[in-house]
This record gives C-alpha cells, structure tokens and sequence, in this order.
C-alpha cells in the first residue's frame, strides 16, 4: 500500500464519475499481439460501454484469453492501444486492476488459506474497508450458496468451486469493468443461470462485462452483443440476429450455424 | 462432488492395510531399486548438504578447541546428551512428517495422489534441512567435547557416527509415522504430531538438564562406559551404529515402496482450519500461511531451542568457558535465523507461483508483494532475535566491545537478510521472467550462499572483515531486492525484454560469500598450528577458488569477458598503471599504516613464497576475472546508456571497499585504473598484469 500512488481523484476525462449508461468504459484500438512468428491477435478494435453484456466468442486458439490478458496489463501489445476508465492498460497496469474484475480461465489461489481468508486477501490487496466489502459481499455468497464451503482451504475446491470463488473475489470491489475468462464452464446450469442474473444486475449498476466463452448457448442468452474471433482477427459482430445476417444464414437458424458459417468451418 | 466440509472417509480395515503394505514393499523390493539420488535432487539438498556439512564441521571445530581445552569430562551429562540426541532425531522425523501429512492431506481426493508420502519420503532422504541440522550440529560439538583437546582421526569417526545415528533415527521417525498414518485412524498424522513434539520436549530436557541423573543412581559408572565407548567406537557400538543404519534404510525402503504404489490414497485425511474470527489483513494472511507451511511447528521448536541455548550460557560448563563459546552460540543463533528464514521465502515464493492467477488480477506492486513476504518472515524470526539480543547484553556485561560490535553486526545482517532471502527466492523462481530459472536447485543455491556472510559477521579473524561481510551482506540483500522489483511483476509474456535479469545481484552475492570463505578457512586453518604465512596464503587461495568457480559458473548470463586487448599497447599501459599504483600504495603505506594484525609478522622463506603465489598470480587472475570481468560489466548492464561509462568507477569503488581493512585507498586507485583499462577494451590480461605488478610491488618493497 506505501509504494502505490494515491488513487487519482476523478478528472473530467475520467468516466468512473459518469454514471451514464452507454459511456465507453473499455477502448480497445488495432490491438495486435505476436508471439515471436505468431500472430496472436490482429489489430482487433472494439469499444465496451456501460450497461452491456458483450461476449467474445472463438474457436480455441482464436485470441480470446489473449485479449483479456492484454486488457489487463498480463501481456504487452505488439501494436494498438488498451484503455479501460481512460487508463492505458499497458502502463498504467496497477489503475486498471484497481479498477477491473478478473476471472482468470483456471482460477488457482493459495492451497493455505481458506475461502475466507482468500476473500480477506482479495479486500486487503485492493485497500477496502472489510465492513462494507464483507456486507456487500454477502449478497453474492448466498446466491452461490457458498457459505458452507468458505471456511475449507481452497485447495480442496472443485474446479466449479474455484470458478465460484474466482468471481466473488472480482466482484468485491464493485467495478465498473468486469473480464471474465470462461466464467461458466465447470459450473452446473442452476449456477450458471445465477451467475448470469448477477451479471445482469451489475450491467443494470452501470457496469460493463466481457465475457470469453465458446459455449454459444450461454453467450446468446448472456450476452448484449457479440463479438466473434478467429485466428487472432475480429470476423464478425453485433447482437445474435446481426450475427446470422452477416453470416448469410436464416434468422431462425441457430447461432451455432451462424458462428460454424463465419469461422468457415 | 465431494465437498469440503467433509472431515472423515472410510478407511479399510488396518489387517488389510498392513497386507496391502507388505505386498506392496515385496513389490517394491524385487524391483530396480529406487536410486537414493532422486530425492535430494528434488529438494535441491546436494549443495545444501555441502554448504551445512562445511558449516557443521566448522562449529564442531570452533568448539572443539573452546570446549575441549577448559572442560575435562562430565561424562553423566554427556551421556544424556548423547541419548537426547538420538531421541531428538527419531522425534523431528516423527513430528515433521506428521506436520506434513495433516496440511497435505486437507487435499481432496483429486489432489491427494501420493504426494504427503512422497513428501515424507523425501524428507527422510532430506538429511539436513532445518529440523535435521541443529541437532546434528549438536552432536557433531558433543563428539568433539569428548574428545579432551587433540584433533584425531578418533573424534571425528565419533563425530560421523553420531551424525550417522542422528540421520537413521530420523528416517526411523518418519517412516514410523508413515507407518502408522498407513494402518491407524485418520487422525493418526495429528496425534504423531503431538507424540513428536513431546517427545522433542524430553530430548531437549534430556540434553539441557541432567535430569536422568536423578533416576539412575550413580550415572558415573554406566555414563563414563558409555561415553568411553562413544569416543573410541568399540566392537560392540560400531555393531551399534549399524543397526541403526540398517532400521534406517528398512525404513527408506518401505517408504520408497508406499510412495511407489501410492498407498497414502487408501487414507486420506481431509481437516479444514479453524473458522477464523474476523478479518485479517494481507500481511497477517501471509503470516497464517507461512504458520501453516511449517512455521507453527518451526517456532515451538526455535522457542525450544533458543531457550536450551540460553540454558546452556547458564550452565556451570560453559561459565568456565572463554569468549569464543559466545561466539559458538551466536552462530548457531544465527545459522537458526538464517535457514528459518530461506525456507519460509522458498516456500512463499512457490506458494505465490502456484496462486499466480489470482495474484495477477490485484493491483499490487512487487515492493508490496515483496515487503508482504519479509514482514510475515520477521515475526518468525523473533526467538532468534530474542537470543542475540540477550547475546549482546550478556556480552556488554563481559565488556567484550569487539563480540558486542559482532553481535550488533550480525542482528543487522540477520534483520536485512530476510528482504534478501524473499528476493532471492522470486528471483530464482521465476515469478517475474517466464521460463527463466525456475528450478528448485537454483533458489538453495543462491540463498544458502547468503548464509555465509551471516557467519562471517561474528566468526572473521578480526572486525575489519566483520564488516566487511556485513556490507556484502547488505548490498546483496539492496540489489537483489532492487532486482526483484524489476522483475516480480504478474507479466505472462515470454517475450517481454523490459521486465530483464540484473545481474549484480548475483555478482554481490558471489563476492559476499568470497569474503566470508576467506574469513571461515582462515579461522578453520588456524585450528591447524600453521605458520602465519602459509595460513593466509591458504584461506585466500580457497576463497579464491570459490569465487573463481561462481564467477565461471554465473557469467554465463551475460557472454564471458574478452582477456586479449584490442591493441598490443594495452599491455604497456598495464604495466605502467601496476607499477604506479604499487608505488603510490607504498608511499601510503609509510603515511598511515595498515591497521591489520599482520603488521609486524616475520615471514620466512617458504612463507614469502606462498604469499607472492597468493598475491601476484592467484590474486590478480581471480579478482579481475571477477570485479572487471563480472561486476563491472554487470554494472555496466544496468546504468542507462549515458551513465554506462562511470561502471568503471562504481566498480572500483566495490572493490575499495572489499579492501575495507587496509583503507582501501590504494586499492581504489588500481581499481579505477584496471577498471578504466578494461571498460576501454584492454581485455583482462593487461588489467592482471597490473594488478599482479601492484601487488608485487607491495609485497617486495613494503618492508
């Protein structure tokens, strides 16, 4: 906490202070990342705003944990520019974790503490009064119903358990910006279905969510708008009907055709 | 789903277990034996067990000569010593594997696989690790106490064989409770925890206070056999010690054997802590984990231990004692505080690589990371700050000024050491450069080597190399730390060239442990009764050696030295800076005189020759090799472009400063003109021809 600089009061440029839905809280320009010869990612560009759900959608291999990861200050761009609440999330790393909910694709957290204790760790790193973060937090454990497994060591979870704790851990901080790795693979349907409400209702609170997933399924009832990558590139996107237009399939068709059309499988 | 809360599962009946455990050692026994080697390169033990071995051997000696030349016998309390020993042994096995089985097995069945016995295996090759290696210093000093003043070839197969019988007892307590883990109820890990901590509790009793003099009517006559026989190994204790061997290595065996068919899954025992009452912050988090690794049973022990030690300054053996026991127990204080503290950083540096995916998304900087780990570490080192800071006041009380400086010392070093131990260990992780390190080995290695300067701060023949140790100490710990903030960053990408290796961690801690080699051999040597000459020659040629080995061995991270010069006039402008700068240093010789002891030594003949070996040839070839070869060029590394030139400098001014005992004036003057040779592209010989000529000159006309 004594080396971090004090958090920035809110400018005018800063739009954590505006409260508006629609306002761009997520700017992503010709974001490109190569890993020596491969090219992860290909000037990717694309605005999240307040008060939407967008979900990134992809084969495997298409650059989707690779877009979060750079988003959150995880990799350097090759090329292009990240920002999220007006901080750059190259440089400005620490803000924008301030600031951001993460969950990661395999969530791992220390064997030796509980699911408590991992909670305590998470609002002591961020710097937030236990009290209100606890009280805030309640809302959510009882959702998951996970009251019961808090006070076992994290490393006798499940995977489904760990997915669970990875998401209280980011909300706790209420933010504004939420990446989410996966967040419903491993989970049963009934948690799915709450984890969606919980998104909905922090959508309704002026947040913004990105989800990566490649279960279309959950992506078209979760999500606001899609996005759908292939090899590194942005091929497609919209709400699900933009989807099947652009794919040139029948609008009753599912959007399993629409996405197997655009990836050209 | 097997959920969490779950606290019991069924186990098979114990009949059945023991058959399964028979067949299964049966099995085992008719195959390839499993090679003894594997365990210890896990853990990384090899150089520990070089680096404790050296040490263990130098405070039985240290000790040795104290000990043995102002107490006689007392053979009734040596043989409760000796017998507590032996059940210390067979107790930290017990207790440490008991330790690792109850936090192992809170794993769930997915996890459980047959890592608490491959744990506990390990832990028994594991000979010296920070549980073994007290006691076994113990015995290693009782040996030598029975050995009434001569060093012989008697005492120091008396020594080995207690070590011996420490080892298999040890092995014997772990394989014990593996045993019974195997056969019992699923508290049977806890319950063998509780067993060997008591039973560590008589040993210790058993070795501080005679009490069993209490019950054995006359001790003299059982004892004084006994202790007889210790120190001359008889038919029948050598027969002995070979039970022991082999109970040891039944033990290992039937170990290898359930770690192989990973027995350990027909019981696993699942335990959640207890509900904590309210909220804890990160550091006091880092603490409850570092407790949960070991620490919690680290801290009894080290309560334990430290208050034995002050028992025993109480004691009426060592009052008759003269100062240089203090120094004994000072050691053993701080070799307690210094493998404490590189465990738990090793441990938490792992810990935070395996919980990397949920660290990257907090918005932590390393510093805080960093300063999280080295606070949680401090608190556990408290029973050993308590005991040097008793030392010191027990010190002031004997107005010995020079053992207060040291003590002084060394509780700085001890203190700064903890951010070096934490840095050196997410350094070598490879927590901040993806794929770099990483290997277990390499964090034993690099901190262990930390260890050194530690001793040499209370053990160097004289204060000047005290601190000298001292201020390798602490620019290790700065630079190392200074490195691992550059570098423990929660960054993936494998090929970010921002987030690069400074090496002038490394070259410090090399050096450091230059100057505490040199101090240890030259105290070691004078056990010996060598002339002066030949002792002095001798310790810097081994510390040489060592430096020469680590630079070789370490320079491989930036491409090595050139030695040949770009022009041939290098080497005349090498010979000119040597003799000049030898010159100059004699004319400051005759202004202040050296402060060194060694002022007014007569040498002869034979003496004067190995000193100008030492001085001209080994000298000059190690040290340019390392301060213009390595540090230099490491310096160099990492100055911004426009301040790479002033390298030279801060060099020179490193190596002044390893001259600290002779004021390093004229050492500065040929560092910064060796120094300045080099950076211009003189290649390394022309900068050793110098150094060898200054050198030379020093010895030849400082008469």
């Amino acid at each position: 906490m004594d080396d971090l600089a004090p958090e920035t009061p809110a400018t005018p440029a800063d739009p954590t202070a505006d409260p508006a839905p629609g306002a761009v809280l997520v700017s992503v320009r010709a974001l490109s990342k190569r890993f020596s010869e491969f090219v992860a990612l290909d000037s990717l560009d694309f605005e999240l705003r307040a008060g939407e759900v967008v979900g990134l959608l992809g084969p495997n291999g298409a650059g989707k944990t690779t877009t979060l990861k750079l988003l959150l200050g995880l990799l350097r761009p090759s090329a292009g520019t990240a920002q999220i609440l007006g901080f750059d999330c190259t440089h400005d790393t620490l803000r924008v974790k301030e600031r951001v909910g993460y969950t990661p694709d395999e969530p791992q957290f220390y064997d030796f503490l509980t699911g408590r204790e991992t909670l305590d760790f998470t609002i002591s790193a961020r710097g937030l009064a236990p009290e209100p973060a606890w009280t805030a937090l309640t809302q959510n454990i009882e959702l998951f119903d996970f009251e019961q497994q808090l006070g076992a060591l994290t490393s006798s979870y499940s995977h489904g358990m760990k997915k669970k704790l990875a998401l209280l851990c980011a909300l706790v901080h209420r933010p504004r910006v939420l990446l989410l790795d996966e967040p419903t693979n491993g989970l049963d349907p009934p948690t799915a279905l709450r984890v969606r409400e919980l998104l909905r209702r922090e959508v309704a609170a002026g947040a913004t969510v990105l989800v990566s997933t490649h279960l279309l399924d959950m992506a078209e009832r979760m999500c606001d708008r899609l996005i759908v990558m292939n090899r590194g590139r942005m091929i497609g996107g919209g709400t699900a009907s933009e989807l099947r237009a652009q794919a040139g399939v029948a609008a009753n068709a599912s959007l399993e055709d629409a996405f197997l059309k655009l990836v050209g499988a | 789903m097997t959920t969490a809360t779950e606290t019991s599962r069924r186990t098979p009946n114990g009949l059945r277990q023991f058959r399964i455990l028979i067949r299964l050692w049966w099995l085992q026994m008719r195959r390839r034996p499993m090679r003894v080697g594997e365990a210890p390169k896990i853990s990384g033990a090899p150089t520990f067990l070089l680096i404790s071995v050296l040490s263990a051997g130098y405070l039985a000696m240290i000790a040795w000569q104290s000990v043995a030349r102002n107490v006689k016998e007392d053979p009734g309390r040596f043989t409760w010593h000796m017998l507590g020993v032996l059940l210390l042994g067979f107790a930290t096995g017990l207790s440490r594997g008991a330790g690792k089985l109850q936090v192992r097995g809170t794993r769930n069945d997915a996890f459980l696989e047959t890592l608490p016995l491959r744990t506990l295996a390990r832990l028994g090759l594991q000979f010296i690790d920070t549980f073994t290696f007290i006691p076994l210093t113990l015995t290693g000093v009782l040996a030598a106490m029975s050995v009434h003043g001569t060093l012989g070839s008697t005492s120091i197969v008396a020594a080995l064989l207690g070590t011996v019988a420490f080892m298999s007892c040890y092995v014997m307590g772990a394989a014990t409770i593996a045993w019974v883990r195997a056969l019992g109820p699923a508290s049977a890990g806890l319950w063998g925890g509780y067993t060997g901590l008591a039973l560590s509790i008589v040993a210790m009793l058993a070795m501080f206070v005679p009490l069993g003099q209490l019950w054995v009517g006359d001790p003299h006559s059982i004892s004084a056999q006994l202790a007889d026989a210790w120190v001359g190994p008889s038919p029948m204790l050598l027969s002995l010690y070979v039970g022991f061997l082999g109970l040891g290595f039944g033990s290992y065996r039937v170990l290898a054997a359930a770690n192989r068919f990973g027995i350990d899954q027909l019981d696993p025992q699942i335990r959640a802590p207890k509900q904590s009452k309210g909220f804890r912050g990160r550091v006091a988090l880092e603490r409850l984990m570092m407790m949960r690794q070991g620490g919690r049973a680290l801290l009894i022990l080290y309560v334990f231990l430290v208050g034995g030690a002050l028992s025993l300054l109480a004691t009426p053996v060592l009052t008759r004692l003269p100062a240089s026991s203090f120094i004994f127990v000072t050691g053993f204080a701080i070799y307690l505080g210094a493998l404490q503290t590189i465990g738990q950083a090793a441990r938490a540096a792992r810990a935070d690589q395996q919980a990397r995916p949920f660290l990257a998304a907090l918005p932590m900087s390393p510093h805080q990371v960093l300063d999280g780990k080295a606070r949680a570490l401090r608190l556990l080192l408290i029973p050993v700050l308590v005991l040097l800071v008793v030392l010191a006041i027990a010190s002031l009380l004997r107005a010995d000024s020079s053992y207060t400086y040291r003590i002084v010392l060394s509780l700085l070093a001890l203190y700064v050491l903890v951010d070096g131990a934490v840095s050196i260990a997410f350094l070598s992780t490879g927590i901040g450069v993806l794929g770099i390190g990483g290997s277990q080995s390499t964090t034993g290695y690099s901190t262990q080597i930390l260890m050194l300067p530690l001793f040499a701060t209370v053990l160097a023949p004289n204060d000047w190399a005290a601190t000298t140790a001292c201020i390798a100490t602490l620019a290790v710990s700065f630079e190392s730390r200074r490195a691992a903030r550059m570098n423990v960053r929660w960054i993936d990408d494998p090929a970010d060239d921002v987030e690069r290796e400074t090496t002038v961690w490394r070259a410090l801690l090399a050096a450091s442990a230059f100057f505490a080699m040199q101090a240890l051999s030259y105290r070691i040597l004078s056990l010996f009764d060598l002339p002066m000459g030949y002792t002095l020659a001798l310790s810097f040629a081994s510390s040489a050696v060592l430096l020469g080995l680590l630079t070789w061995r370490n320079d491989a991270r930036i491409d090595r030295p050139r030695f040949l010069p770009n022009h041939p006039s290098y080497w005349l402008l090498g010979v000119l800076a040597g003799t000049t700068s030898g010159l100059l240093a004699r004319e400051f010789a005759k202004l202040i005189p050296p402060p060194a002891d060694a002022a007014d030594l007569d040498f002869s003949g034979g003496e004067l020759a190995a000193m100008g070996v030492m001085m001209t040839v080994i000298a000059p070839l190690v040290e340019e090799y390392f301060f213009r070869g390595w540090l230099q060029r490491a310096i160099a590394a990492d100055l911004p472009a426009d301040r790479k030139k002033w390298a030279f400098a801060i060099g020179a001014s490193a190596f002044a400063l390893a001259h600290f005992g002779t004021y390093g004036v004229p050492q500065l003057i040929l560092g910064l003109l060796a120094g300045w040779l080099f950076a211009r592209g003189g290649g390394l010989w022309p900068s050793i021809v110098a150094h060898a000529l200054h050198n030379g000159v020093v010895l030849l006309l400082g008469e």
